[in-house]
């Protein structure tokens, strides 16, 4: 019988980091969503927030974009094509594993 | 135990009535249509006055909808993303599109009983038995849509609009007159959505408004 924990092992280590998930997961669900937004839900500091999506950032999971909506600066967060289908493998190998 | 993805998904479409905008859209559009029925139930045949206040209010009643996407927005730049943050909008425009078909339908429901007014009908009492039970059925289908959104949503304002909503429903169909039911009904479900949605947008600015700036 195969071992089914096995894929496990090859989870993306980038993704599975519980903050990062937690950022990812968010803007899994939404086409894009800003700074404040995200460190509400994550309840990440500022700097963890930042250093965790510039990881993301460089990875190209993550695309920030900092522009106005109206008056108001934003930095604008989204999962880019390659963010997302990463985490549908990640969820997908999670789900095959454990459930 | 919740399922986390499940409660996140809650928590995202709880984000979108943090600001009360849908419900005050949605009161002042029950009050509009209220409005044109009211206006239309006072015409005595003698003054074409009420007839025209109950046209001004469902041209009222388009024009809005068809600003009202623009004045949210920048309602929503100057004090919801400042205090709960900025979500793009959901692809697909499921949500503008259900919300352009309950207006369309509630500006309907007016054109065509100005029309039935019109053209003679609700002259005798005994013509308005089918209207008898409107208000009633009215307040109980909207009020069961805002109790599942109230306890899906964890907004205890949502419940409170629906229990208003049927409590005024069944009260109207018991104690008002067919023809002023659904007016009774449209205006204070419509008060009630406005203070409901007012008290939420109130409550946001008292406690997030600037927060951006100060940080």
């Amino acid at each position: 019988m195969s071992n089914r924990l096995l894929p496990l092992a090859q989870l993306d280590r980038l993704i599975h980091e519980p903050a990062r998930l937690l950022i990812v997961a968010t803007l899994s669900m939404v086409k894009e969503a800003d700074f404040l937004y995200l460190q509400r839900e994550s309840e990440l500091t500022k700097g963890n927030l930042s250093s965790h999506l510039s990881k993301l950032e460089a990875a190209g999971y993550v695309e920030i974009e900092k522009t106005y909506r109206g008056r108001i600066p934003l930095t604008v967060c989204r999962l880019t094509p390659t963010g997302r289908d990463s985490f549908r493998a990640y969820e997908a190998t999670l789900k095959r594993s454990l459930f | 135990m919740a399922n986390p993805i499940y409660d996140a998904r809650v928590r995202l479409e709880r984000y979108w009535h943090l600001d009360g905008l849908a419900e005050i859209s949605g009161g002042i559009a029950n009050i509009l249509v209220g409005g044109s029925l009211s206006a239309s139930a006072v015409n005595d045949g003698q003054s074409r006055l009420p007839l025209a206040a109950a046209a001004a209010c469902v041209l009222l009643l388009l024009v809005f909808n068809l600003v009202q996407q623009r004045i949210v927005r920048s309602i929503r730049e100057r004090i919801t993303y400042p205090s709960i943050g900025y979500v793009g909008p959901v692809e697909g425009g499921t949500t503008r599109a259900a919300g352009i078909a309950v207006l369309v339908a509630l500006a309907s429901i007016v054109a065509g009983a100005l029309v039935f007014r019109l053209a003679g009908g609700l002259r005798g009492p005994e013509s308005l038995g089918w209207l008898r039970f409107s208000p009633a059925v009215l307040g109980l289908v909207f009020g069961a849509v805002c109790v599942f959104y109230g306890v899906r949503l964890r907004l205890p304002r949502l419940l409170l609009v629906g229990a208003i909503a049927i409590l005024v429903g069944l009260i109207a169909t018991l104690t008002s007159s067919p023809r002023w039911g659904l007016c009774t009904y449209f205006i204070s479900v419509g008060v009630a959505m406005l203070v409901s949605g007012g008290t939420a947008l109130r409550r946001l600015v008292r406690s997030g408004y600037g927060q951006r700036a100060q940080e």
